[in-house]
């Protein structure tokens, strides 16, 4: 991992840095096609991107682990998404240089 | 602890909410049930609400760490929390309150917007109160003469002991300092800024909240009738939005009260997604809501017969739904005179 690693958590709001803030939810299993271009099913997190090209709106995408996203002016990577039992489900993003 | 199978909703870890409200409950009427629900009278206040908070809900505990006496304590809230990596308690340079470009008062619901913390319950509750009744909150914070502050919270009297008055007024001192990262805020974000000064008031209401729970961990989870309970020292109400017509929630708005609504539960047993209101509910599976979430009312239109709801996040526009689909999709209406 060359970048920095963040961790958003269930119903949070992270601030990226100014401007750029990225809240997580609805985390749940399903199917989706990967990269390469074959149908998985795995844990996926809806992300709401808020940056200056969204902003006041927020951008809404569903995400699985493997996927890379851009956000304002970053690129990211989804590195894990987890829901454990008594325990806030988070998705843990990093930030590509 | 909730009746839910799998524990991550944003309150569930302190709370004895019961299980989902019967599809029935929370799926809306017919049109045919809609127009005699207009048609009909108003029921009796009561006749809609839900189980007695007490109920459904143990208070919210704010006797932890808050000084037995009243004698000013200054230790700051634990800040370690799972997104809360490198941040310290930082001087952002605040002042409580600026009145920014728009705001009706200096303290104004577009100040609030939560961070990286599931306090979701009461950022939506301060942001209810500060359209409804922004003097609440403005009263609420007091500085002192040594850059610190007193921030007035109440403690509810327990549900196992009948007796004593049913609030009891907490004042919690807290230094101006805030958890931050490079001057920022992680938890809740600061308000306005102008001169190079940014507005304080939403994370010091936090920090006092958090210091009475003994960190900003143990505030993760919970229920905006509570939140509204511990900030304003009187009783709130609790709805099933099924069970009300749009005249009904009208009126508490009207009537100033603060509303805060609590969004569908996401039920998982294990790996298996359980068939609940999230999964069959549009709403969710196209990211117009989000499942576990408190969201707070900013207006209810009875011509439109449409709710406006704001996520505690901020910034965004609100988001106005048809009054059977807000039925439909939320579990639970919160609600507090304020005053």
């Amino acid at each position: 991992m060359g970048g920095n690693v963040i961790t958003v958590q269930d119903t949070v709001n992270y601030r990226v840095s100014p401007g750029l803030e990225i809240g997580a939810g609805n985390f749940w299993p399903e199917e989706y096609t990967d990269e390469k271009n074959q149908k998985q099913k795995g844990m996926t997190a809806g992300l709401w991107i808020l940056s200056p090209k969204t902003a006041p709106a927020r951008e809404h995408l569903r995400v699985h682990e493997g996927q890379e996203l851009t956000a304002g002016d970053k690129r990211l990577k989804v590195l894990e998404i987890k829901k454990l039992p008594l325990e806030r489900a988070w998705v843990k993003l990093e930030i590509l240089p | 602890m909730a009746l839910t199978v799998d524990g991550s909703g944003s309150r569930v870890e302190r709370n004895t909410q019961p299980a989902e409200a019967p599809r029935a409950e929370t799926t809306g009427p017919k049109p045919a049930e809609k127009a005699e629900a207009a048609a009909a009278p108003a029921p009796a206040a009561d006749s809609f609400k839900t189980q007695p908070n007490q109920v459904a809900n143990p208070p919210i505990d704010l006797g932890g760490t808050g000084p037995a006496n009243g004698a000013p304590q200054h230790g700051n809230p634990d800040i370690n929390v799972k997104d809360s990596q490198g941040a310290t308690y930082q001087d952002l340079h605040g002042v409580p309150f600026i009145q920014g470009q728009g705001d009706a008062k200096a303290v104004d619901p577009n100040d609030v917007s939560q961070g990286g913390i599931g306090d979701c319950y009461y950022m939506s509750s301060l942001a209810t109160i500060a359209q409804q009744h922004p003097e609440v909150i403005q009263n609420a914070i007091k500085q002192n003469d040594d850059g610190t502050y007193t921030v007035s919270l109440y403690e509810k009297r327990p549900w196992y002991q009948p007796w004593g008055p049913e609030f009891t007024k907490k004042e919690i001192n807290i230094t101006p300092e805030l958890p931050a990262r490079d001057g920022n805020a992680i938890f809740a974000h600061t308000g306005d800024e102008t001169n190079g000064q940014k507005e304080l008031w939403v994370g010091l209401m936090e920090k006092a909240f958090a210091k009475e729970h003994g960190s900003y961990k143990s505030i993760e989870g919970g229920w905006g009738n509570e939140a509204m309970e511990a900030l304003t020292g009187k009783s709130s109400d609790t709805y099933s939005p099924g069970k009300m017509n749009i005249q009904q929630l009208a009126d508490l708005h009207t009537q100033g009260k603060g509303i805060t609504v609590s969004s569908a539960a996401d039920y998982k047993l294990g790996p298996i997604d359980l068939p609940d209101t999230v999964s069959r509910n549009p709403l969710y599976k196209n990211g117009t809501l989000v499942a576990n979430h408190e969201y707070w009312i900013s207006d209810v239109d009875t011509k439109n017969n449409t709710v406006t709801l704001r996520n505690p996040w901020g910034y965004e526009p609100g988001i106005t739904l048809p009054f059977d689909q807000f039925q439909g999709a939320f579990r639970q209406v919160s609600t507090n005179p304020l005053n």
